[in-house]
């Protein structure tokens, strides 16, 4: 069972490619069945509430204190190792925060 | 015995080894399952790969048959008992994961923003980063400090270390196979020292410098090819 197809199947998800966190705000949010970002069952990740009061944390920082650009174009493949990784080297230019819209 | 799932013959004996290692693995998978359906599978030498791509028997493979499917994860779990957190840090950290503690969650929030902060600060003096590099090194300061208060003095070791224990042996995007050797032989020392101090019970979770035990409990979940090649 692979995540990364479940996660950007069409029969599932409209535009899989596309950055909309809006879509999990929306009243027919992604399913447990169909987002699985932690697994499930028995072999579910023991930290997945852990990993998400951690994120709110850094995405709060990543927001407020930078923005981060990428060097290089396009998008690099993704590569699954012992995560999901960029398959090439992948450069990001680190600069101050820009004000919110 | 049950017929083999439809999916691609591949070669003899080798099946679909080159196949599944020539090009990009995902797009391998993709290919599969479009052309095999949502329950396919492929042979790689002596292995039959099952794949499994619709939502709606996820549950049934996640959670009612992981009896069949969930063997994989008992050498992550004698890891874990063989190497444990030192005991504050290990209460800290479970209530962070049952999320139960309003004023710990709070807490561990700030924590992840202060240390997050910290590290995007570097990163503005250097002007720019190496995505995988700094985001390993910024995910093990950010586990260590936010869930169990402790410091390492050059958290990119300990990164690099566990990176060339989980990738050992396996084809990683440029990585020679004599760096891969080194941040093996790298993480064996550490796995030792972290032996030699061993499991220590009312273990303060203040700054520590160099190696702590904690750190093999913290990231041995990420793969079981850690444990299968260590322990």
């Amino acid at each position: 069972m692979s995540p990364y197809l479940l996660h950007h199947d069409p029969r599932s998800w409209d535009a899989p490619e596309r950055f909309q966190p809006e879509r999990f705000l929306q009243e027919d949010k992604p399913t447990s069945q169909v987002f699985l970002p932690f697994g499930g069952g028995a072999q579910s990740c023991p930290g997945s509430t852990a990993a998400l009061v951690l994120l709110e944390g850094a995405v709060r920082a990543f927001a407020t204190q930078c923005s981060l650009r990428l060097q290089s174009s396009p998008l690099p493949q993704p590569f699954p190792s012992y995560a999901l990784l960029p398959e090439k080297p992948t450069t990001l230019t680190v600069g101050a925060p820009t004000a919110p819209a | 015995m049950s017929p083999a799932p439809p999916g691609p013959r591949g070669l003899p004996l080798l099946g679909s080894f080159f196949s599944f290692h020539a090009r990009q693995r995902l797009w391998f998978l993709e290919q599969v399952v479009r052309a095999h359906g949502d329950r396919c599978g492929f042979r790689m030498l002596w292995t039959t790969f099952i794949v499994v791509n619709a939502p709606q028997h996820a549950l049934a493979v996640l959670a009612n048959r992981d009896q069949t499917y969930g063997s994989q994860l008992t050498p992550e779990l004698r890891a874990l008992e063989l190497i444990r957190p030192p005991a504050d840090g290990l209460v800290r950290g479970s209530k962070a994961t049952r999320g139960s503690d309003p004023n710990t969650r709070v807490q561990i929030e700030q924590s992840a923003f202060d240390v997050v902060a910290r590290a995007v600060h570097r990163w503005r003096e250097a002007r720019a980063i190496e995505v995988i590099d700094a985001g390993g090194t910024l995910a093990v300061e950010l586990t260590l400090k936010a869930l169990f208060g402790l410091e390492v003095e050059h958290p990119e070791e300990y990164f690099f270390a566990i990176r060339g224990a989980l990738t050992e042996g396996r084809s990683e995007r440029g990585d020679s196979r004599k760096q891969r050797k080194e941040r093996r032989a790298l993480f064996v020392r550490l796995k030792q020292r972290a032996l030699d101090q061993g499991p220590q019970d009312g273990d303060v979770p203040t700054r520590r410098n160099g190696f702590s035990p904690l750190m093999l409990a913290t990231v041995s979940p990420m793969s079981s090819a850690l444990t299968r090649a260590w322990w």
